[in-house]
């Protein structure tokens, strides 16, 4: 994950100045992005009138932003079954509207590179999943450098930082540079065509996203480098995960056992995860009509296997917690290359009994 | 609010060794094939551990955060004949209780430890103070009220309700007036409100379902909002589902709810899921005239049904 | 194919039922496409997405060769809630359908082989399809084994085909076995469990392919039976099943290690599954 791209384009955007911006851009989008809702930090879409209301300072949100690219509930069908003059059987389908183009305000770096992993396994591969990429084609990433990692942070571990660009169209970086004051305005660096489009469109320019004053080129690529040097803590410690070779062994191993032990079959990482994607499948409606939708599923619940006729092939804790940590260190490793974790922390949090991602490939190493 | 709501870790630190001991000797005598209680997990968390052998039983904790509620990791050994050892407090002997009472345990199958309690911190809470003052916190036990557990503001039932030896000496059980603070103000509302007020709160739930698996009083062998055929629970996260969700969970422990409040502890989201069960409780104590609605009985209210009850044609 | 969105099928309508087992529980539907266009070439070993809009999907082999077009023919055992819908459905019925999924078997590189086809109850479906399609091609191979065997007289499928048109094949051998005879006595063939009745037909493994599907059960000792012929690995070939959502490799659920049954699969060879974690 070489991190050098030539920006496309720079602004600057003063803190003051946001509301406005994302007032702007509401006009011709769903706006999405982080917000405090009774104490809770929450990504979700923002309501009219609440573009003031986001908040940057927390590190990331107990839910990811995955929800923009991969809903909770996607409708992907709606069917009506009926019968014609003569008494056949009729089928129509129609697809629902994918809806209007969306930003994904406020999210971290190591969120925007979640939505390129889950990217290679919707848009990849033999099939290229056309709701997916509908959607997907809509959706612009305005990632905001950490000035601050948390507690639970471990992008490093992945060689990543908290001033990354990747996945991202356009990145927020702190005109001081990292720490808890975040200074009055950002730097505004656009790395793609659509977050150069977004930057210069004539919504954000009315709403005042200014440009880079000339003597400013220095310092902002003093506090993007700045950003980008950054380390967790936590990453510190873990060091580099690579454990996807020695995990080929392990698959027998009694390590899963132990360790599953304290799980209690909830689905809390798997839905707080960024990177995370299995889902299912089902079908709503009554009197011949409704809906095919997907919906978030998890390996980690009980009868994510359960088949027609009562077979289960997970029916053990250890096997599910194995198949989750197995299929982010290994099985992806496999098929694309690089992990399925970005070290954001949220199952650090979130995890009522701490069985995480940093605790399982810290153990892995020793096993 | 309890009077002797207190946190003493040197006394604690004598109760783990007191359990490690007695653990390892019932674990090397093979009265029992496996204990139930808790280990330091991730970053001094306490987290459920089965002690296997006397040597696992050293790596048990008794710990001002031993917060997580055991009894329903029993569940995960139904099979099997081996008898099994579990270390409850007050509440946790209220969940052990629970799960006793719907019959989905054999007591025969259990030696149960009981230590009295006087107050376990909430472990999120005292785990992100820096780590000089969460140091101070753990060692000296001084620590604000608000670092309590919600349930320890309310615990009437300090002492173990179910055990078969103790460690520690009871402490003074107080009569504490069941208040619902919350509940006051949801009645108040009006209905379109009140509406419009859950149907928010449940709006942000997401469905992992963390909140009925930790649950004593969920512990149906296949839950119905599971099932796909009939399917009761549609998958969608809507929120004509996810009140369906919250409604039917809320009704199916009414009448069972031991007030623990691990539900709302572990939810993500911060979704108030005690504040429906609070009203449900109450609720409960005015129609029905029970008391203490959270301690287990033998049968409760909505499982009892009496000739003489006022919907029964001819009753009165 | 129908749509971008790989999840929503096309509409496609039942045009006959036939009952495959005495009791009614495994029927062979025959469905085709409403709009021509919608129509797919599958491969032997593919499967099909089958819906009941209303209830859900369910994924079924093709039991028909490609060979011989539209309609195609899915074998299904009433099971759960989307076979069993299927079941109580009548021809002339809509249902969504979207395919073909999966890998297929390697039948190009069996050219010049004697072939053993090993299959027990209604699993004879996915081999049904490949066994037409090798005998669409007839002169590609040498002998052909077709070794089937079912619970009962009556749980045997596609009667027509292997008590009529299959032993008529040039150089085609059908042997066929019950694991309990019927009480009224008309099955004169022979009795016993199909591993075991491998063993007697004693099918040689030089030259040969050997391809199995059947219950767990039936697979787990046939895989046994087969090296003590002397058939190696890289000989036997099976099929794998799994709970799958989407077909198409996406949903995360199907997958054994870090193979996806519905993408990688459902043909593996012998050598490719003793690679895999025991976790199906």
């Amino acid at each position: 994950m070489a991190e050098s791209p030539v920006p496309k384009a720079t602004r600057l955007v003063t803190k003051a100045g946001l509301g406005a911006w994302l007032a702007a851009l509401a006009a011709d989008n769903t706006v999405m992005g982080p917000v405090m809702v009774d104490g809770k930090p929450l990504f979700r879409a923002l309501a009219a009138g609440q573009e003031g209301d986001v908040d940057l300072e927390s590190v990331h949100t107990v839910n990811s932003p995955k929800v923009g690219v991969l809903p909770q509930t996607e409708p992907m069908v709606r069917y009506r079954l009926d019968k014609d003059s003569g008494g056949a059987p009729t089928l129509s389908t129609e697809a629902p509207d994918s809806g209007p183009p969306v930003v994904l305000f406020g999210l971290r770096p190591c969120d925007a590179v979640a939505i390129e992993l889950l990217d290679k396994v919707f848009l990849t591969g033999d099939f290229v999943d056309g709701a997916y990429k509908e959607r997907r084609d809509k959706v612009t990433v305005v990632a905001v450098a950490c000035p601050v990692p948390a507690k639970s942070c471990f992008c490093d571990s992945f060689g990543l930082t908290p001033g990354a660009s990747r996945g991202a169209d356009v990145v927020l970086y702190g005109r001081s540079g990292p720490g808890k004051v975040e200074g009055d305005a950002y730097y505004a660096v656009a790395y793609t065509d659509r977050g150069e489009a977004l930057l210069g469109s004539a919504g954000s320019k009315a709403a005042g996203v200014a440009d880079l004053p000339g003597t400013e080129g220095q310092k902002m690529e003093n506090a993007i480098s700045s950003f980008r040097a950054l380390k967790t803590p936590l990453g510190d410690k873990l060091g580099r995960i690579d454990v996807a070779g020695k995990l080929d062994g392990l698959f027998e191993n009694p390590y899963w056992e132990k360790i599953s032990a304290r799980c209690v079959s909830c689905g809390t990482c798997t839905f707080v995860c960024p990177t995370c994607y299995c889902f299912g499948v089902a079908d709503t409606g009554a009197a011949g009509q409704g809906v095919r939708f997907r919906y978030w599923d998890s390996c980690k619940f009980p009868q994510f296997l359960t088949m027609a006729g009562g077979h289960n092939p997970r029916p053990a804790k250890k096997m599910r917690s194995r198949q989750r940590f197995m299929h982010k260190l290994n099985y992806y490793h496999h098929r694309y290359g690089e992990y399925l974790c970005v070290g954001c922390g949220r199952c650090v949090e979130s995890c009522p009994v701490g069985l995480h991602l940093p605790l399982v490939a810290g153990d892995v190493r020793g096993l | 609010m309890p009077k002797n709501l207190a946190v003493d870790p040197k006394k604690m630190k004598e109760t783990e060794t007191a359990l490690r001991a007695e653990a390892g000797k019932l674990l090397g005598e093979g009265a029992v094939t496996a204990f139930l209680g808790h280990e330091e997990g991730w970053d001094g968390l306490p987290v459920p551990f089965f002690a296997a052998t006397a040597d696992e039983a050293k790596r048990l904790v008794w710990n001002p955060l031993v917060a997580f509620n055991l009894a329903k990791h029993l569940l995960d050994r139904l099979d099997g004949e081996g008898k099994l050892g579990i270390v409850v407090n007050g509440c946790g002997s209220l969940a052990l209780n629970r799960i006793l009472k719907d019959r989905r345990f054999p007591r025969e199958r259990l030696h149960v430890v009981g230590v009295p309690c006087t107050g376990v911190l909430d472990p999120d809470k005292v785990l992100a103070l820096p780590d000089a003052e969460r140091k101070e916190v753990l060692q000296s036990g001084k620590v604000g009220a608000e670092f309590f557990l919600k349930r320890c503001g309310w615990c009437d039932a300090p002492n173990p309700v179910v055990y078969d030896s103790l460690i520690g000496d009871k402490v003074p059980e107080e009569a504490v007036p069941p208040l619902y603070p919350r509940v006051a103000e949801l009645e108040a509302m009006k209905a379109e409100e009140r509406l419009a007020y859950f149907q928010g709160l449940y709006e942000k739930c997401i469905r992992c379902f963390a909140c009925r698996n930790v649950c004593p009083a969920c512990n149906c062998r296949e839950c119905s909002l599971d099932q796909w055929d009939p399917l009761w629970l549609g998958r969608a996260a809507v929120p004509s589902e996810q009140l369906m969700y919250h409604f039917i969970r809320a009704f199916d422990v009414a009448g069972r709810c031991i007030r623990c409040g691990e539900c709302e502890r572990v939810c993500s989201v911060g979704v108030p899921l005690m504040e429906l069960n609070d009203k449900l409780m109450k609720d409960i104590t005015e129609l029905f005239g029970v008391q203490r609605p959270h301690v287990p009985a033998d049968i409760e209210p909505l499982g009892q049904f009496d000739m003489g009850d006022p919907d029964v044609e001819g009753s009165h | 194919m129908m749509s971008d969105n790989l999840l929503v099928p096309g509409v496609a309508t039942i045009l006959d039922i036939r009952d495959e087992t005495s009791n009614g529980d495994t029927k062979t539907f025959w469905v085709q496409f409403d709009k021509p266009e919608d129509a797919f070439v599958h491969r032997p070993g593919q499967c099909a997405m089958i819906s009941v809009f209303g209830v859900g999907e369910s994924m079924i082999s093709i039991t028909s060769t490609p060979t011989r077009g539209w309609p195609i023919e899915l074998c299904i055992k009433r099971a759960g809630r989307v076979t069993g819908a299927l079941h109580d459905s009548q021809i002339g019925d809509k249902v969504g359908l979207r395919g073909p999924y999966g890998n297929i078997f390697p039948v190009e590189d069996w050219k010049g082989k004697n072939l053993v086809f090993i299959a027990g109850g209604f699993a004879l479906a996915p081999v049904r399809c490949l066994i037409d399609y090798c005998l669409a091609h007839r002169d590609w191979f040498k002998h052909i084994d077709i070794i089937y065997g079912a619970r009962s007289p009556g749980d045997l499928c596609f009667k027509p085909d292997i008590l009529e048109r299959w032993p008529q094949e040039k150089d085609t051998t059908v042997s066929l076995t019950v694991d309990r005879a019927d009480e009224a006595g008309t099955w004169k063939g022979p009795v016993g469990f199909v591993p075991s009745f491998v063993e007697q037909v004693k099918p040689s493994p030089k030259d040969t392919i050997a391809v199995t599907c059947g219950p767990p059960i039936m697979i787990k000792f046939v895989l046994q039976v087969l090296p003590k012929l002397g058939f190696t690995d890289e000989q036997t070939f099976t099929t794998l099943e799994l709970k799958m959502q989407c077909g198409v490799g996406k949903c995360g659920r199907c997958n054994i290690g870090d193979k996806y049954v519905c993408v990688d699969g459902p043909v593996f060879n012998l050598t490719q599954i003793k690679k895999l974690p025991a976790e199906f």
